[in-house]
């Protein structure tokens, strides 16, 4: 920790002891690019802000309009909207979420950022989306970015990227209050309120919200209802921006959040957790370009976890450092710096005794060229140096020693991608990129023991230790997409069609228990039997998408989207299925009409039939198959006064595992929105 | 200069040492300026690069009038102005008397802006006299903001002058104006925003805009 604050310190210093250069306040307002451009302004894609229309790869933005009509109560159920994104609802009140395929149980392969700043839990290597300290009505935006872009942000964003945009509380007075409840036992209120003054503002949010679990029925373990029915959530944050000077500013965002909830690993599990976080950004223009620093710090407590394998779970607390410099050379020419430290600590769960480290230390460039106004190419690298370390014990008959973490890896990741107007309507874009996602802490070192069945009458039971493996490589990802979007302005219709293909590299998994030998030796009356993480081979990824977007002056708004994708792997099926873990055929369908102080909405989703391996006793797992399934929602919402809206959500049941089924659903919300 | 309603292709073949075509677009609609014709005819050369260049500023060129909407749009692009109180922008219009095009340009656009406009951050404010013509450039005195109608290529240089002289920002629909670096800022709304800044004539007339907002514009 003392080096992580170190780091932090030196980060600030740096970015303050620069000269404040020209006049401008440095960070982005959205909303007034978004007035000037008519479309969403996103600085996701590169780390420098550009178009939508004009980002170099395959990206959707939910509007806060968007959001505000789609009478979703979570993420992950507004994510289930766009194509090509895969989720697994546990939960009520959450699940996992995959960007174009293998989808799983703590599924690592996607990196989420509120304002820029990581919300992943390294330690379970997953989102964990009741722990985001976010409302739904401060957010502006939500960034989706298909593919990996690991030579920006590292290694979780093997396969994609989300990014969750909030209003700023200097240039956005967002004041909302809403009060929810419904089926299932659900009540909901929450607040939003800013307020800005001239070089800065404050934006405060909190909410409670609580709702009965629906049928949840793991085979192998009992449902823990005392625990986590109802599922609670429970959050605030503080959003503080000002500026300093003619060319500085600074942003304090702070935030806590706990939820009951219940969740998929390799195994199911019930878990309550908390999240603590904090972020300072300092940004400056300079005449060495536009600087940020960031310091960001999240502390997860997630020990309230119960599994089949054990109750336990880790601590983890994560310190991220990062200095950028981005600026313009001539005309055609955008150039972004990156340094980044980052510190990562977990205890060992659900055995406690054991302390596992990693300092990683990365540094990344962009170029993005500009051949013509319409053609340009992206180039961006990163290499990161990531060094891991253990102290404390181990469960009686691990094979380990915390030499054997004593381990340092070395890689890198790139994206390129070029970009072509030919015409003012027309985009069409070629890239190529490189993802890691590096073994999380748990893969790395997680650690339990239990006593199982094992050969009655004889040797009654056995010790069953199941471990995280220090040696295993990061995951490789080789990404290549083709994608055409075209507007239709007289119809304000936006159709975009994008084919990729994708090159897994050293999947992951834990095998079932194998004896080890030499705990029969003679006198032994109980034998020892292991499982650990390991190397279990590769997936093939091809797919295409279809997105047709449109509305007109006549109050109609609607969307459509189709996704194609099949996923071939050579790993054989243990805790996941990784062919089977994404559905062929996904599809979306939204419609919505305003009229007067009216406002009807509507959506239809199709999802292919998946295999999602279920746990069937201490060690056995079957790969169970989730069938197709269509789901509809139906939203109508009334102004009783211009910032008064009451509205109905109607929601019909589905069941996307075999785990977790959701149960049909209403609720009444009334919003006050001045 | 009539304008036609196809893509017209011109082999300068014999004209330049290596092969290549132009595609000429004289079309006002930038879409069909490009059209699948064109681009059969583009591909078989070798000069790619250079034929896009072309295309794209012939492309972006095809329309020099500013519309209301284009002004909305340059009104909303002042507001990233550096150094200067965006809250008060004195303009003036410059237009030619004998070019009609010109002088219905700026009745539009006089029209448009009215008593004042307003957005963002920035109120442009009319002064007596709001139209001024190209024979009198020393009465540009004052202003911060000079809109440049379409039709004044022979007077651009000019223009470009006496805007550096008084530290104004020029703006105009008519990108060459701005490819020329007779100009600051050109603006089209239409199909999609388009904003193109020469550095050399913001440079001459002392105009600096934000960072983040000449990362999302093209300049040359």
């Amino acid at each position: 920790m003392n080096r992580a604050h170190h780091v932090a310190w030196l980060v600030a210093s740096a970015v303050l002891a620069v000269l404040p250069h020209a006049a401008w306040p440095q960070s982005i307002n959205y909303g007034e690019y978004e007035q000037l451009f008519g479309e969403p302004v996103t600085t996701s894609a590169t780390g420098s802000p550009v178009r939508q229309s004009e980002a170099p790869v395959t990206m959707d933005i939910i509007s806060s309009e968007e959001i505000r009509r789609s009478g979703a109560r979570t993420i992950p159920e507004l994510l289930e909207r766009v194509s090509g994104i895969d989720v697994f609802t546990w939960s009520n009140t959450g699940g996992d979420v995959a960007v174009r395929g293998l989808n799983q149980g703590t599924s690592g392969r996607l990196l989420l950022l509120i304002n820029g700043r990581e919300q992943f839990t390294d330690a379970l290597s997953t989102v964990v989306w009741q722990l985001l300290p976010v409302r739904m009505d401060e957010i502006r935006q939500i960034e989706v970015i298909k593919g990996p872009n690991s030579a920006l942000y590292g290694f979780n964003a093997a396969a994609g990227v989300i990014n969750i945009i909030t209003f700023s509380p200097r240039y956005d007075t967002i004041n909302v209050e809403r009060l929810s409840g419904g089926a299932q036992g659900y009540g909901a209120a929450s607040i939003v309120r800013s307020q800005a003054w001239e070089s800065g503002g404050l934006r405060l949010s909190g909410g409670y919200s609580q709702i009965g679990e629906s049928t949840y029925s793991p085979l192998s373990m009992p449902d823990l209802t005392d625990k986590t029915d109802p599922s609670i959530v429970r959050n605030f944050s503080v959003d503080l921006q000002q500026q300093f000077g003619d060319s500085t500013e600074m942003r304090l965002q702070a935030g806590i959040a706990s939820a009951s909830l219940r969740g998929q690993a390799q195994v199911p599990f019930h878990m309550g957790g908390l999240l603590a976080t904090g972020s300072l950004t300092v940004t400056s223009d300079t005449r060495a370009g536009m600087l940020e620093g960031s310091i960001n710090f999240n502390h997860f407590d997630l020990r309230d976890l119960v599994s089949t394998s054990g109750a336990g779970g880790p601590i983890n607390d994560v310190t991220v450092g990062k200095l950028q410099d981005l600026f313009k050379v001539g005309a055609d020419d955008t150039i972004r710096i990156g340094l980044e430290f980052r510190h990562d600590t977990m205890s060992t769960y659900p055995a406690p005794g054991g302390d596992l480290a990693s300092d990683d230390v990365a540094v990344s460039a962009t170029w993005i060229h500009a051949f013509t106004p319409d053609l340009s190419l992206l180039n961006a690298v990163r290499g990161d140096h990531y060094q891991l370390s253990r102290s404390g014990t181990f469960v009686p008959g691990s094979p380990y020693t915390n030499d054997a973490f004593d381990r340092a890896i070395t890689d890198g990741s790139f994206n390129s991608a070029l970009t072509w107007r030919p015409t003012q309507l027309d985009s069409i874009k070629v890239s190529v990129a490189r993802g890691l996602q590096i073994p999380s802490l748990s893969e790395f070192g997680i650690q339990g023991s239990q006593t199982v069945p094992f050969l009655p009458p004889f040797l009654p039971t056995a010790q069953a230790n199941f471990l995280g493996n220090p040696t295993l490589p990061p995951s490789t990802v080789m990404h290549y997409e083709l994608s055409y979007e075209r507007e239709f302005k007289p119809m304000d219709l936006t159709a975009r069609i994008a084919a990729y293909h994708q090159d897994v590299r050293e999947l992951r998994d834990v095998p079932p228990f194998s004896l080890v030998p030499s705990s029969l030796a003679p006198g032994s009356l109980t034998p020892l039997v292991q499982s650990v993480f390991v190397v279990l081979g590769n997936a093939t990824i091809d797919g295409f998408e279809l997105d047709v977007k449109g509305g007109s002056g006549s109050g109609w708004r609607w969307s459509a989207n189709y996704s194609y994708e099949t996923i071939s792997s050579n790993a054989p099926v243990f805790t996941r299925d990784y062919a089977g873990s994404g559905p062929r055929n996904k599809a979306n369908l939204q419609l919505g009409y305003t009229v007067g102080d009216w406002e009807v909405d509507g959506y239809l989703r199709y999802v292919g039939q998946v295999f999602v391996p279920e746990q069937v006793g201490s060690d056995g797992f079957q790969a169970t198959r989730v069938p197709n399934f269509v789901q509809v929602q139906g939203r109508l919402a009334y102004h009783i006064l211009p910032k008064l809206l009451i509205e109905g959500i109607v929601a019909s049941g589905y069941a996307d595992n075999p785990i977790a089924r959701q149960q049909t659903q209403g609720y009444v919300s009334m919003v006050a929105n001045y | 200069m009539p304008l036609t309603t196809e893509p017209e292709l011109i082999w300068l073949g014999d004209q330049l040492s290596n092969d290549f075509c132009l595609c000429r677009l004289q079309s006002l609609d930038a879409e069909a300026a490009v059209s699948n014709r064109c681009f059969g005819a583009l591909a078989i050369y070798k000069l790619l690069p250079v034929s896009l260049v072309l295309l794209a500023f012939y492309a972006i060129a095809a329309q020099a009038e500013m519309t209301p909407k284009d002004l909305q749009v340059a009104t909303r692009s002042l507001a990233f102005l550096t150094g200067r109180d965006v809250s008060h922008l004195r303009i003036a219009i410059l237009y030619a008397p004998d070019v009609p095009a010109s002088k219905a340009e700026a009745d539009g656009l006089s029209a448009a802006v009215g008593g004042s406009l307003s957005a963002s951050r920035v109120t442009l404010v009319p002064v007596s006299p709001l139209l001024l013509s190209v024979g009198n450039l020393p009465g540009l005195e004052g202003r911060d903001v000079a809109f440049v109608t379409s039709g004044l290529e022979p007077y651009q240089s000019a223009i470009a002058q006496a805007a550096a002289a008084r530290k104004i920002v020029t703006i105009t629909a008519d990108f060459a104006c701005v490819t020329s670096g007779n100009c600051v800022l050109g603006v089209h709304s239409e199909p999609r925003v388009q904003l193109l800044i020469s550095r050399s004539a913001a440079q001459a007339t002392a105009t600096e805009f934000a960072p983040g907002f000449r990362l999302l514009v093209n300049e040359l």
